[in-house]
């Protein structure tokens, strides 16, 4: 459509994270909003941490500390001012700061959501063409009763059906854990495939479509090889369906990730959440809500920017 | 006068006829309805399957073969088609605490079905309410409602479910609620572009040059044309939050006994997975085949209306 030399594609692109950035702070703030003041409306953390038989005085000392005593918007500006030195607050619990700990468990669960976004991609691609290739043949029958049953079969049981078979039939891999790389195909292909099944079918069902279409009826009849016509007229055409469709799968993958860790014992951030929230540790939930939120965002600026990359008429901004 | 007269006479007659065709075509719509179900087997089969479900999941606790809740050492751990010490057959064996499994497996069936289809119920009114009005109306209303379905849907669902869970409670309908708040957001996107297509369609243009009032605009043209889309996406939705409440019960996060959820039964077998894999595994195929079913029921609906979509 136009032709962007580098310089203005770039200030473009500038704009357009800027752009992006400006979005998303409305929405961190009602996340952080909505969290802090749900967390705070119930239980009192105090009692919970010294517990039932603690005095009133110690219990109303530690209130005081902590600043639980004031009013809740200040509570919340206060915590808004830390936030944006890089304070997240001391966890409850473990007394350590909030940050320390969700960074250490940070790389467990971007290594994991990022190997199933991998592993989607990589997988439903293939098999999404070769069922429209092979439309209504064995092959393309198979694989559309896999996208039902993936899409059905819901991740924790998946998890579980995969230890039972590599854990106690074949061992092959470590069911749970983390550590050497073999750790993480399991849980991978947990959280994957729900999401493969999904990608497989709107690829499916986008390149149908495209071959279907004139242009490509066009190519075939000026003498085109078949590859050709499916790979450099069909298949840029068919992929924009499945990426918006990763972009919401992406905070799909990041909320489950905390079943999966839990199936697997995957030392990520859904463990340490699961742990906070039973012991309702807020400053650790509010922190992890946000980091969630940030990774969640994160990937959809990405899934934005690799629109240009397939479709060069997509312009940035 | 008597020239009025007549033409009264003949105008009732036509709006006799009239009803009597509308009428007729009504009940062939009807009869059509029925013969399309019988011609769509994956419709007729999701619908069996899912019959037989529901009237499982609603027999009265009393009238199953087993207390789902009373343990029973005799039966503990007990494999699928086999018998206690004392002689009683268990079709799906025995749980951790020797409670019947089948008898589990369908009064779990409840808690799960009933929080799905409240949910599933809340998020379509409410959902054709917000969308009809953000597609009709446009401007600051519709900005709105899409700047929030589209924070909802940057949000790692399951983990506000959980957070919201601990903080506003674990009964059947607070979950039934949280699913809700949760998971209206493309609902709503769905319905709205919906009313958009049909805004600008000549019928609604006819009813406001006739000077409708709004409410009878939305009540009367929009939301009848989006009803085709509700059934599927009511569908959808219920598959949906049948597969996210039982992975909130499986985390323990669901409803608290002695009420159960298929998610639940999943979870309270992780701990014995090596020695007794049924007490996990058959709750999971469980929600598998549900989940199936609803969708295969959703899919042929979709068919049904758009049969441009069933090309593929």
């Amino acid at each position: 459509m136009c032709a962007l030399n580098q310089e203005t594609s770039l200030l473009n692109l500038q704009q357009f994270l800027l752009r992006r950035f400006i979005q998303t702070v409305p929405l961190l703030l009602v996340v952080l909003i909505l969290v802090f003041s749900l967390t705070r409306l119930t239980g009192d953390p105090a009692t919970l941490v010294l517990g039932d038989n603690a005095t009133p005085e110690s219990v109303q000392q530690l209130r005081n500390d902590w600043g639980l005593n004031d009013p809740l918007p200040i509570q919340f500006m206060h915590y808004l001012g830390d936030l944006l030195t890089g304070d997240m607050g001391q966890s409850l619990r473990y007394t350590r700061p909030v940050l320390a700990m969700i960074t250490e468990r940070l790389g467990a669960s971007l290594l994991l959501v990022f190997a199933s976004i991998a592993l989607s991609t990589v997988i439903s691609i293939p098999l999404g063409i070769l069922a429209a290739v092979r439309w209504k043949r064995p092959s393309d029958t198979m694989i559309r009763i896999g996208v039902v049953i993936g899409q059905a079969v819901p991740r924790f049981f998946l998890g579980i059906l995969l230890i039972l078979l590599f854990g106690l039939r074949l061992g092959w891999v470590p069911t749970s854990g983390y550590g050497f790389a073999s750790h993480i195909i399991l849980p991978a292909i947990t959280l994957a495939t729900p999401t493969i099944a999904l990608l497989t079918r709107l690829v499916r069902s986008s390149m149908l479509e495209v071959l279907n279409s004139d242009y490509i009826r066009t190519a075939r009849s000026k003498g085109l090889s078949e590859p050709r016509v499916l790979y450099t007229h069909a298949f840029r055409n068919s992929l924009m369906a499945p990426v918006t469709m990763l972009a919401i799968q992406a905070a799909q993958l990041v909320g489950s990730a905390v079943v999966v860790e839990q199936v697997f014992a995957w030392p990520g951030l859904g463990r340490l959440a699961l742990d906070a929230i039973y012991a309702r540790d807020f400053p650790v939930i509010q922190g992890i809500v946000l980091v969630f939120c940030l990774i969640v965002i994160g990937a959809n600026v990405l899934v934005d920017l690799s629109y240009a990359l397939i479709n060069p008429q997509v312009r940035i901004g | 006068m008597r020239c009025r007269g007549s033409g009264e006479y003949v105008v009732t007659i036509v709006t006799r006829k009239r009803k009597a065709r509308v009428e007729q075509l009504a009940h062939s719509k009807r009869a059509a309805g029925v013969t399309v179900i019988l011609k769509n087997l994956p419709m007729m089969m999701s619908l069996i399957v899912l019959t037989i479900i529901l009237v499982g999941a609603l027999w009265p606790t009393s009238h199953l073969f087993y207390n789902p809740l009373s343990p029973n050492l005799s039966s503990r751990f007990l494999p699928p088609l086999s018998t206690d010490q004392l002689g009683n057959i268990h079709l799906l064996g025995g749980d951790f605490l020797g409670r019947d499994m089948l008898s589990r497996l369908l009064y779990s069936g409840r808690y799960s079905l009933i929080t799905a289809l409240a949910a599933a119920a809340f998020v379509t009114v409410a959902a054709s309410i917000l969308g009809v009005m953000s597609g009709y109306l446009g401007g600051w209303f519709d900005a709105f409602v899409m700047r929030v379905v589209d924070a909802l849907l940057s949000l790692p669902v399951i983990l506000i479910a959980i957070v919201l869970a601990t903080i506003i409670g674990r009964s059947v309908i607070t979950l039934a609620f949280i699913l809700a708040i949760t998971g209206w957001a493309d609902y709503t996107r769905v319905i709205r572009a919906e009313a958009l297509k049909v805004r600008s369609m000549a019928f609604v243009e006819a009813s406001q040059a006739s000077g409708a009032t709004l409410h009878h605009i939305l009540l009367r043209s929009i939301l009848p044309n989006t009803f085709s889309v509700m059934t599927v996406m009511t569908t959808y939705t219920v598959a949906r939050f049948i597969l996210l409440e039982s992975s909130i019960s499986y985390l323990g996060m669901g409803v608290v006994p002695p009420a159960s959820s298929w998610g639940v039964m999943v979870g309270e077998g992780r701990d014995y997975i090596f020695e007794a894999p049924h007490i996990s595994v058959v709750p999971g195929v469980m929600i598998t085949i549900t989940v199936i079913a609803i969708n295969f029921l959703g899919d042929s609906l979709r068919d049904h209306w758009d049969p441009h979509s069933r090309r593929h």
